[in-house]
């Protein structure tokens, strides 16, 4: 349950956060009920403002992924609910032909940008 | 007169031998019962950190307890003048160093901006009892300092004591209070998890020494507020019981002191 933030991408610190968290919900890694960190602590350990953690919470939170619930702490509402199976093979299409883009660009060889997705996906 | 002469100039030599002792290399006890203390394994990544927690540790407490000894003699040939307190300001020198290397942050902030999403709370470096005896010292201290102020039938009519005991207690359960959640929101350095694990120790330490030293001076409070309440109430009974709980509550300002060495292992480093 470790979340990353780049600061040398070009997508925001705060969009970062709240992809990765609704991810490790959507993936069942961080359960629903689980409690988080704080904003100040989570904002501390990543190096980032206050205000960047509570966006990206906000907006967890505008989606009905989390909760607040006052002095109890943030929690985990329920998983983002998964789109149509049209939509979803759109997605993933859109998402490959960007990966491939960037596979060309880079003179990868196909094997290894394979290889790369396998990491990712822990396979 | 030979006599004294010997007595200042063997405690003109206690400063320099504490600043010997507080760069002394680390020996492989010390490091095996910080080791032990707090369930860490002896590694290459392990042993330099933990080498250099430890020795931060120790040269801020004897570093300050020299300070301390020094500081009577300085000020006099300065040209100013404190009562010659010195094995009091050595003291107190030790117990602030203790305080400050506890309450400064000892470990290097981790480059990369990473972040664990498991919450960190005062209950993950204390136990059950640690967390709430600030609130029975303060709630304790308080019924005494009442019960004494309010006993009708109490001794000594006219004699009015304080609330030094309850501002005591107060002060040091607050104190507490926010110098162990400063510690707890401590940035975690995430680089690998041998680091959280050594971070999780060091930030143990430190939460114990600020709680057992803040739960020690509460209790001492209450402890003075228990013994006022029997020493002026009238019913034999409440003097005893004011005598009883007076040293039950000096008891426990021992037991925190010591309680802040007791070994701890932090569930929450193995679920990062």
């Amino acid at each position: 349950m470790i979340v990353s933030v780049d600061p040398g991408s070009p997508v925001p610190p705060f969009e970062q956060l709240r992809m990765a968290i609704r991810q490790l919900v959507a993936t069942g890694a961080l359960p629903v009920g689980s409690r988080l960190p704080t904003v100040r602590q989570l904002a501390a350990d990543l190096g980032l403002a206050p205000g960047t953690v509570g966006r990206a919470f906000r907006e967890l939170e505008v989606e009905g992924i989390i909760e607040s619930r006052g002095r109890h702490g943030t929690h985990v509402k329920s998983a983002p609910k998964r789109p149509q199976s049209a939509e979803r093979s759109r997605r993933i299409r859109d998402a490959a032909t960007a990966y491939a883009a960037v596979v060309a660009e880079l003179a990868i060889d196909p094997d290894t940008a394979i290889d790369h997705v396998r990491r990712a996906l822990n396979y | 007169m030979w006599f004294f002469r010997v007595v200042d100039g063997l405690w003109a030599l206690f400063p320099v031998v504490l600043a010997v002792l507080a760069v002394r290399p680390v020996s492989d006890r010390e490091l095996r019962q910080f080791t032990d203390r707090y369930g860490l394994e002896h590694t290459a990544e392990t042993v330099p950190a933990v080498t250099r927690s430890v020795r931060r540790g120790r040269t801020g407490r004897l570093a300050c307890a020299a300070l301390g000894l020094s500081l009577y003699p300085v000020l006099y040939d300065l040209g100013l003048t404190i009562p010659n307190q010195s094995a009091f300001y050595g003291f107190t020198g030790y117990l602030l160093g203790a305080f400050v290397t506890a309450l400064v942050p000892g470990m290097p902030r981790g480059e990369a901006r990473r972040a664990s999403l498991v919450p960190r709370t005062p209950g993950d470096y204390l136990p059950g009892t640690a967390l709430v005896m600030p609130a029975v010292a303060v709630a304790v201290s308080t019924v005494a300092v009442l019960v004494y102020d309010f006993e009708p039938r109490r001794a000594f009519a006219d004699f009015h004591g304080t609330a030094d005991g309850l501002a005591l207690t107060a002060v040091a359960v607050v104190a507490t209070f926010i110098a162990v959640r400063t510690v707890v929101a401590r940035p975690q350095p995430l680089t690998t998890p041998g680091l959280v694990a050594i971070d999780d120790a060091v930030r143990t330490q430190a939460v114990h020494t600020l709680a057992g030293a803040g739960i020690a001076v509460a209790l001492l409070g209450t402890s003075a507020c228990l013994f006022e309440m029997g020493g002026y109430a009238s019913p034999e009974w409440l003097q005893i019981t004011g005598l009883v709980a007076g040293i039950g509550a000096l008891t426990g300002t021992v037991a925190a002191w010591t309680f802040r060495r007791s070994p701890w292992h932090v569930e929450r480093s193995t679920l990062q």
